[in-house]
């Protein structure tokens, strides 16, 4: 699967000049990997802001630790890493948001902005993302939104194969019972 | 193969011939493929404004810029400090205005004889015991006393009778 491929390029060379102390090779390191990285922490966070402080924070954690990397590809995965920890910092730190799964729209008073109804699938994908357990919700962002490989996602989440895999294919049922439950209640 | 075992797989990504075989005649299990399939492209399709990461990328820099640019101010601090002791140490002493100078005076401490003259006569040398630096020749030296502005501080210069240092 595809996914969201990064731009590898001649980041190599930008990596060592950027190690050597040339912040415009890290500008370009940043432009690099900047949508992989925001659209991943948009998706674990489910906001903008949130997302935007994420990926601000994992990229001064780059920069911080640029001579501990030793190649792009390393990169790539520390990054996602990174995005997936402050991410779960900052879950943690915040106070839990409303559970979408308990959300019927049937029970619910008529809001039409706050209704699923209207929702295009894309919204309704972020918003039950928000509605799986965190290491699902890791796992299924990193294969589906990143396009890495059950290994990769498996050695970044630091779990095995065998979890990982059953935890994007759980993540999965229960996106596509979440999206039915509205898209159906629409048509 | 069953509907839910079939979905399963199609989740797992897991596809093999029999899902294949299973798809072709069960419309439900192919509308539950299509469905997933259309949720994994939404995942994938993150609409990101431009301006959210060039803000992202402007908030980057300015935190990194700033220490960049004097980072070699502070890597010269530690050496910056020890040009700035060692010139203190080393800097002459110029007389301060307004402050007296140590008060520095001699005195003869009453029990130590001042040395007699020496004799006229040329002494032999064997009759000479050799100088001995030991201040059992405590009769025979001159003790000076040099008082500085610090009340707790007084440097005391012994010399014995031929003049040196003890």
């Amino acid at each position: 699967m595809p996914g969201m491929t990064l731009a590898i390029g001649s980041s190599a060379s930008l990596l060592d000049q950027a190690r050597a102390g040339d912040l415009e090779a890290f500008e370009q390191l940043v432009r690099d990997h900047e949508r992989a990285v925001l659209g991943t922490a948009l998706r674990l966070t489910g906001r903008l802001e949130d997302a935007q402080d994420a990926a601000q924070e994992a990229f001064l954690r780059l920069y911080r630790n640029l001579k501990k990397i030793q190649s792009e590809t390393e990169v790539r995965s520390w990054l996602c890493r990174v995005t997936i920890n402050v991410c779960h910092d900052m879950r943690r730190r915040k106070r839990p948001t409303a559970d979408l799964a308990d959300y019927d729209p049937a029970s619910s008073a008529p809001d039409p902005e706050m209704s699923f109804l209207d929702m295009q699938r894309g919204e309704l994908v972020a918003k039950g993302l928000q509605t799986l357990p965190e290491k699902e919700r890791q796992a299924v962002v990193l294969r589906d939104v990143q396009g890495l490989s059950t290994r990769e996602v498996a050695e970044i989440l630091g779990s095995s194969e065998v979890t990982v895999r059953s935890q994007i294919c759980v993540a999965r049922m229960k996106l596509k019972k979440f999206t039915d439950k509205y898209l159906r209640k629409k048509s | 193969m069953k509907c839910s075992d079939c979905q399963l797989r199609i989740a797992s990504e897991f596809v093999d011939s029999a899902v294949a075989e299973h798809l072709a005649g069960c419309g439900e299990c192919r509308e539950f493929a299509e469905e997933m399939a259309k949720n994994q492209e939404a995942l994938r399709s993150v609409h990101l404004d431009p301006a959210a990461l060039t803000a992202v990328r402007a908030r980057v820099m300015a935190g990194i810029r700033p220490r960049r640019r004097f980072g070699w101010v502070w890597e010269l601090v530690p050496a910056a400090v020890a040009v700035a002791f060692a010139a203190v140490m080393l800097w002459p002493k110029a007389p301060q205005i307004g402050r007296p100078d140590p008060v520095v005076f001699a005195k003869h401490v009453p029990d130590v004889p001042v040395p007699a003259p020496a004799p006229a006569r040329r002494i032999e040398p064997a009759r000479v015991p050799a100088p001995r630096r030991d201040f059992a020749r405590a009769a025979h030296t001159l003790r000076m006393e040099i008082e500085t502005g610090d009340p707790n501080v007084k440097i005391i210069w012994l010399i014995d009778e031929k003049g040196e240092s003890l």
